[in-house]
């Protein structure tokens, strides 16, 4: 009696076979995402800037033209879709370029060629750029800068924001800053640079730790977590007044905020009622909503851009992991099933992806992205620990920190990986934040 | 034990031959298969003359100058079927077509000497675009413009990279899929109109194309030297097995 269900058994393990697919011309694939990666970065040159005015210059006003030239070429670079041709003598003469004519960039492999123009009447530099193609010899667009004279960095800045929206249509990224922790002493205070990690500027000096940065979207204050007062607590510095003020104070800790792209409200952890939670607050600091409710750790809460989701880390299944929610609480769907440890989600400007921190082999940290479906896991550093990513307001590029020559300082990198630089030049720094678009 | 065994290899045997010759236990059942399109190529794609790059985008070291694309193509008949290089694709239920004008088994393969025809070309007056990305053998190539006078080969370079990046191609086939989107953009970048004009016959295609256009908005802004105020662009997303 006991051997017809055996057979029974193994009749039904050959029909759960699928059967042969038969004349399937088309399948669909869940994402061909390899394809977004074809794009080469286009070919630009940068000329050095000419003084075409008619009066005598200093040697200090011709420096700043080499500083703010190599400020549009830097810019440039940075830039994903760009890539600068650096004007090498050896090529030079391997191609027998005699003069550096739209001829002889076009031999160095430029498409486009910027020129620069400039005239310095009084405290003034103007600048006229002039964006040429080198492959039609002709020019294609054009304009003037106007900045004062101590404001070259500004200016190169200005000038490259207009070649990237000429291009690409999409709004320079080359005025933004940026804000990060360095640890000073035993402290640990917030700093504010440009986003090349140029002007570097002390924005907290409270000999204690602070932690979390979160710029709100008009860019006027950082909110961030403050060990001042013993438990960590909200405060907020305001980037125009450089006051520190505290924003709420809740029993427990008060961490990890992340303001909502429109601007209303603050997501942030708090463990008031137990175990940390995921909680709504206005921007005075009034809990609105808890969005989550789970014995697990939650936190490191981002938002959607369009302020309608949230994805965030608990260790609900054991081993920290992704999740996003609706942004009043439901909904809750994990996102990440790759490696074991998975934290500090970043939701992508485009909205497309979400980049976070992925335990990998050897215990490493690594940066790995992954769509918001929950396919298309990609990793995207491999040397030392990289923690803390956060995007550019175009969402091209990633600000995180990287211990791979040793010390944990800022790196950028381009959505995709490629074109990691470093910006900064001091042990402790981490928790990078990328503000938003100057208005 | 001997018996055993030869009962469960006649049973085994009989399951097998029950699995393959009868289908009957077809459990799933074909219609249950959601993400599979059941579609025949008639025939296979003519091989390409030359080999096709893999990257569409511009080579840095080679003067970007596209063949030259021959104006008058009085021997083709447009909208007529040629039946011998074509690769007509056909479904079980037709989708709906933007456009009644060309039937779905009118997307041709784009042929070598007629890089500039497409099913729906010819209908108005449209010119080709010269670009390197619009080149022979390019995903795009055979793309045209209302306006003739819009010679920015500059602006088509770097429109057409960006509609590539964020082109997601859905479905992975054996033969060549072509769908052309028409989309209109003005002096800022923005797009006003974008729909299917000529249909893949595949709806996950079409849509893919399609969302590449309005994800890429904004597009570069018009140049300043160009005095009308609108630019109406036919592009026809390629896809070859292979690529």
């Amino acid at each position: 009696m006991k051997r017809i269900p055996l057979f029974l058994a193994f009749s039904l393990l050959h029909l759960s076979f699928p059967c042969v697919a038969q004349e399937v011309g088309v399948r669909e694939v869940l994402f061909d995402t390899l394809r977004t990666g074809d794009v080469q970065p286009t070919p630009i040159g940068v000329e050095q800037m000419v003084y075409v005015g008619s009066e005598y210059i200093t040697a200090r006003d011709s420096t700043l033209m080499d500083y703010a030239t190599r400020v549009v070429q830097n810019d440039l670079d940075f830039y994903a879709d760009f890539e600068l041709i650096v004007v090498d003598t050896f090529f030079m003469q391997l191609y027998e370029i005699a003069e550096l004519d739209l001829f002889g960039w076009q031999r160095l492999g430029a498409d486009y060629v910027v020129r620069l123009e400039t005239e310095i009447p009084g405290s003034v530099m103007r600048v006229r750029w002039k964006l040429r193609d080198a492959n039609t010899k002709s020019q294609f667009a054009g304009g003037t800068v106007d900045r004062p004279k101590e404001e070259w960095r500004q200016l190169g800045h200005e000038i490259a924001n207009e070649i990237v929206t000429t291009l690409t249509g999409d709004p320079g990224i080359f005025l933004t800053k940026l804000v990060y922790v360095r640890r000073i002493g035993k402290a640990k205070e917030l700093f504010l640079s440009d986003y090349d990690g140029a002007n570097e500027r002390q924005l907290t000096n409270n000999g204690s730790l602070n932690l979390s940065p979160a710029f709100t979207p008009d860019g006027d204050d950082v909110y961030f977590c403050s060990y001042l007062e013993g438990d960590p607590q909200l405060f907020k510095v305001s980037l125009k007044s450089f006051r520190t003020t505290k924003v709420a104070g809740f029993p427990g800790l008060a961490a990890a905020p992340a303001v909502s792209p429109d601007g209303n409200k603050i997501a942030c952890v708090l463990s008031k009622d137990g175990d940390s939670e995921i909680y709504v607050l206005d921007l005075q600091g009034n809990v609105i909503k808890r969005l989550t409710r789970h014995r697990a750790i939650d936190t490191s809460p981002t938002w959607s851009p369009d302020s309608r989701m949230i994805a965030f880390s608990s260790d609900r299944s054991g081993a920290p992991q992704i999740y996003t929610m609706d942004a009043d609480g439901l909904n809750v769907r994990r996102l990440t099933y790759q490696t074991g440890y998975n934290d500090s989600p970043i939701w992508s400007q485009r909205g497309d992806r979400i980049t976070f921190v992925s335990r990998t082999k050897g215990g490493r940290f690594d940066l790995a992205s992954i769509d918001t479906s929950g396919v298309g896991y990609r990793l995207l550093t491999e040397l030392g620990h990289n923690e803390n990513p956060h995007f550019s307001p175009d969402g091209k590029h990633i600000v995180f920190s990287s211990t791979r020559l040793g010390p944990q300082e800022i790196f950028t990198m381009d959505v995709t990986g490629r074109n990691q630089r470093r910006l900064t030049r001091y042990d402790g720094c981490s928790n990078p934040v990328w503000g938003p678009l100057p208005r | 034990m001997a018996r055993d065994f030869l009962y469960s290899a006649l049973l085994h045997a009989g399951v097998i031959a029950l699995t393959f010759l009868a289908s009957p236990f077809d459990i799933k059942g074909r219609d249950s298969y959601d993400d599979v399109i059941h579609v025949s190529l008639y025939e296979a794609p003519p091989p390409a003359a030359a080999p096709v790059p893999t990257v569409a985008a511009p080579q840095p070291t080679t003067p970007a100058t596209p063949p030259p694309v021959e104006e008058e193509e009085p021997d083709i008949p447009v909208g007529e079927p040629e039946t011998q290089d074509e690769t007509v694709i056909e479904e079980e239920e037709q989708p709906p077509v933007e456009e009644p004008l060309p039937a779905p088994q009118q997307i041709v393969v784009q042929q070598p000497d007629q890089a500039v025809t497409s099913s729906s070309a010819g209908s108005d007056d449209q010119a080709p675009i010269h670009s390197t990305v619009t080149g022979d053998g390019a995903v795009f190539a055979g793309a045209t413009i209302d306006n003739a006078s819009f010679d920015y080969p500059y602006w088509f370079t770097q429109a057409f990279n960006k509609i590539l990046r964020n082109w997601r191609n859905p479905v992975s086939a054996d033969g060549v899929i072509v769908c052309a989107i028409y989309f209109q953009v003005i002096k800022s970048g923005r797009v006003i109109e974008a729909h299917v004009k000529t249909s893949s016959g595949l709806r996950t295609f079409d849509e893919a194309c399609l969302l590449a256009v309005q994800r890429s908005e904004p597009f570069p802004p018009l140049p300043r030297q160009f005095a009308d105020e609108i630019i109406g662009i036919t592009l026809p997303f390629k896809y070859e097995p292979g690529r």
